[in-house]
């Protein structure tokens, strides 16, 4: 009774919701990154922990505890480029589609539209993953970091067959080309299409590994096809692509 | 005016959906923790 007096009380219902958002950004932060494995590890380590001193397993409670703070140390020592921009981000405190004026994200939008058009008159087979909210660094650190202005010339010379980076896909971030050549993950979903060729997977199993919005170009049939949430919306005309896009894009905001 | 309004506040909620709702149980576990252990230091 004295616990739930407790929680009705107003400061800690602020508390709780402060404590909620924190937990929620760093959640959202590890979630494209290597460092969700290390979470595991905490997880585990942690319940482990509690399991033991319930237990009365002092001699385990006791390794656990010391361990811990070895433990915190390596992981700030592993994890120093992480935790640097993790704090950058905090103090920027605004993510893609806030620092990016509407202007620009139709912009940055047109360009992929243009290019996606471009290519697919050509059956020229394109991936293009647009971030969001999640980050997509492990996917981004399996390509050729880019960092270049967004433009459809680019992207087409990206995707231009046999050009060296052709292969694998892109990862746009705001008005930027991060990355190129990168690596997707592949979907095992058994309900997708059998006839869908790996490139339709791999922007699906990004779309379900992230809230990543993933453009693809059939080399076959130079249809636009668009991955969002796992699900594959197939042959969009170039006006709805960037209906889609525009919708979806702005409403992180 | 309010479609748009009612798109927002769905996104708000469900985008994430069950990250938000892990989030918030580790949130109160961890308060209601902490604030145990608050209240039993007071008492002694």
């Amino acid at each position: 009774m004295e616990v739930l007096a407790n929680l009705l009380n107003w400061k800690a219902i602020i508390e709780i919701l402060i404590l909620w958002f924190v937990i929620y950004r760093i959640f959202l932060f590890l979630k494209g990154t290597k460092a969700v494995y290390l979470l595991r590890g905490i997880v585990i380590l942690v319940v482990s922990f509690f399991i033991f001193q319930r237990l009365g397993f002092h001699v385990l409670s006791w390794l656990l505890t010391k361990f811990f703070a070895f433990f915190l140390l390596l992981v700030v020592i592993i994890f120093q480029p992480e935790l640097r921009e993790g704090l950058i981000r905090l103090g920027k405190r605004h993510f893609f589609p806030l620092e990016l004026g509407k202007e620009e994200i139709e912009k940055a939008i047109k360009e992929i539209v243009t290019a996606v058009g471009n290519m697919a008159k050509r059956k020229i087979g394109a991936l293009i993953a647009i971030k969001r909210e999640i980050g997509l660094k492990n996917i981004v650190e399996t390509g050729v970091i880019l960092n270049a202005q967004i433009s459809s010339e680019l992207l087409e010379n990206i995707f231009y067959p046999l050009a060296p980076l052709h292969d694998g896909g892109v990862v746009v971030d705001g008005n930027l080309i991060v990355s190129a050549a990168c690596l997707f993950p592949i979907s095992d979903n058994p309900n997708l299409e059998k006839t869908l060729g790996m490139r339709h997977r791999a922007a699906v199993g990004l779309s379900e590994h992230s809230d990543a919005v993933v453009v693809v170009v059939s080399e076959e049939s130079g249809a636009m096809s668009l991955a969002i949430n796992g699900q594959l919306t197939r042959n969009l005309s170039g006006e709805e692509l960037f209906t889609i896009l525009k919708g979806q894009l702005r409403k992180e905001k | 005016m309010k479609i748009k309004v009612r798109l927002n506040l769905k996104t708000l909620l469900f985008n994430n959906f069950w990250l938000k709702v892990i989030s918030f149980i580790i949130a109160l576990i961890a308060w209601l923790y902490v604030n145990g252990e608050i209240m039993r230091g007071i008492k002694i």
